[in-house]
């Protein structure tokens, strides 16, 4: 224990001893680690842009007024049945109507005039959901009988696919950029850790060659280089957290302006994916210092 | 406890630095190896560390053959062999009693054990109630003694000593001539390596001449002679 607490105290030894290229190491990781936020994020928004766009596509049967409503059951138990369909909405005659009214509540002639008519005119309405995009078409193909072609007044299917096409896009250019970027920061960061360590070893050059003649390990020579690059990425992950919610809260409303909804809590994303984010991306980041310090110390030590 | 069997070590093409030495040296013996700079007395030193490998011959170390030691195992012979120099190689930083517990703590000793120790070896080396003092605050011969000191906490079997009079004047130079006589009592086996003649005069015990990285001379009980 008492091993394990000196590698550590001599790992803070090295970290204070060179503060100031502690410091630009863990402000490079720490850019390393926004620009990997940055990207989680983007692939949040855009995954749930998609959903949404996605959920607005449906295929909606306008039925004519007088069609019955076992005429109209026969048809909806026909739909359901159908394997690609995913569910539906049955909007009844007098439902349609209330609609119609509260959408034209400003104007008082349409509803005065709805108003003189004795009977309904409006039909009821089925909108129907697809399991997926592609089913849409064979729904409708699917619908397309002679029987349900005297009760259906029109067809309407608003057909999202190019928007989603270019969402996707957008968020697989990005992906990529953002993945360039990423490569290069943690390039840099791996050179800057090896270059610090070098650094601390040099700094250090007395003290090691006193610890190696009175008989100290490689390893209890080399393990505080290692667990200081540790303390490099621990710190960088803890400022990143302190950057990245006051960053999130600032997206947050254009967000909503985006999605026209609060739905969609982009600092609730990270809290909930909290572990796997955060000390994901501490594993990731010790590991490339480990690897980095490892090398430094293997060639300057001559472990 | 040391045997050096027709040891050379050369630097770059033609630099011998020592050449074809061999030597034995019993256990609780106290040997001076003594010629002018460049006679190869240092890279003698380095051999028996572990610091160099010899291009030739073999070097056993209390039985433990070390001609081609294995990097891991370093540090575990340099437990056995306490090494001072001239220039004392202390951490400015660190108090007396520091420099000496460094020696344990790098190698895993437990703060009892620190403890118990480090108290023994300042009172062995003369300088009890001086343990909180930083090298600065010492003299030369008190600055060697801390040095010793902690050549002595791992107990090791044979202490060399590297020009340990190099930086000190002829009185305390004979004072640390006398604590490696005790240690020697003690004994632990003893390699003072030194051109100080009159420190190899005071001591009176083996002297072994190196000249151009051989042995020239080996006197049981002999005096500095070139």
């Amino acid at each position: 224990m008492s091993y394990l607490f000196r590698i550590i105290k001599f790992s803070l030894q090295d970290f204070y001893r060179n503060i100031w290229l502690s410091l630009v190491t863990i402000s490079i990781l720490i850019l390393t680690l926004v620009s990997i936020n940055v990207l989680i994020a983007f692939q949040a928004v855009t995954g749930t842009a998609v959903q949404v766009i996605k959920d607005k596509v449906d295929v909606s049967i306008d039925f004519k007024s007088t069609a019955s409503v076992e005429e109209i059951g026969g048809m909806k138990d026909y739909i359901i049945g159908l394997p690609e369909v995913d569910g539906i909405e049955y909007i009844s005659k007098a439902e349609a109507l209330e609609i119609f009214k509260e959408k034209h509540s400003d104007n008082e002639m349409i509803i005065e005039v709805v108003d003189e008519l004795d009977d309904n005119p409006l039909g009821a309405i089925v909108r129907v959901k697809a399991r997926n995009l592609d089913s849409y078409e064979t729904i409708l193909q699917a619908i397309d009988k002679p029987e349900f072609n005297e009760l259906v007044a029109s067809r309407d299917y608003y057909n999202r696919q190019e928007m989603i096409n270019k969402v996707s896009s957008w968020t697989k250019t990005g992906e990529k950029v953002a993945l360039i970027f990423i490569a290069f920061f943690v390039l840099v960061s791996a050179l800057i850790v090896f270059n610090t360590i070098r650094v601390a070893i040099y700094t250090h050059r007395e003290e090691i060659g006193i610890e190696k003649l009175v008989g100290a390990t490689n390893w209890f020579v080399s393990l505080p280089f290692i667990i200081e690059s540790i303390f490099y990425a621990l710190i960088a992950c803890l400022v990143t957290i302190g950057l990245i919610y006051p960053l999130l809260s600032l997206t947050q409303p254009y967000l909503v302006g985006f999605f026209g909804s609060n739905d969609f809590d982009l600092s609730g994303y990270f809290n909930q994916h909290f572990l796997v984010i955060f000390v994901g991306e501490f594993l990731v980041i010790s590991l490339v210092n480990v690897i980095s310090s490892y090398i430094a110390a293997r060639k300057y030590l001559k472990m | 406890m040391i045997q050096l069997k027709s040891i050379s070590k050369t630097y770059g093409q033609d630099v011998k630095a020592v050449d074809d030495v061999s030597l034995h040296i019993k256990p609780k013996e106290f040997v001076s190896v003594v010629g002018q700079s460049g006679t190869g007395k240092t890279t003698l030193v380095k051999l028996l560390i572990a610091d160099e490998s010899p291009n030739d011959g073999e070097i056993i170390i209390g039985g433990w053959d070390i001609t081609d030691i294995n990097a891991n195992e370093v540090p575990f012979l340099r437990r056995q062999i306490g090494v001072v120099f001239q220039d004392f190689k202390l951490l400015p930083q660190k108090t007396s009693y520091e420099n000496i517990a460094f020696a344990l703590e790098v190698c895993g000793a437990s703060n009892k054990r620190i403890h118990g120790i480090v108290p023994q070896v300042l009172k062995i080396v003369g300088l009890e109630g001086k343990g909180d003092r930083y090298p600065r605050q010492l003299s030369g011969g008190e600055q060697q003694r801390v040095a010793i000191a902690r050549a002595l906490v791992h107990r090791p079997k044979i202490l060399v000593a590297d020009e340990p009079t190099g930086n000190l004047d002829a009185i305390t130079s004979r004072e640390i001539a006398d604590l490696l006589l005790k240690i020697n009592e003690f004994g632990t086996t003893v390699l003072l390596v030194t051109h100080d003649k009159e420190l190899v005069n005071y001591v009176k015990k083996r002297v072994v001449t190196m000249e151009g990285g051989k042995i020239v001379g080996d006197q049981k009980s002999g005096r500095y002679a070139l």
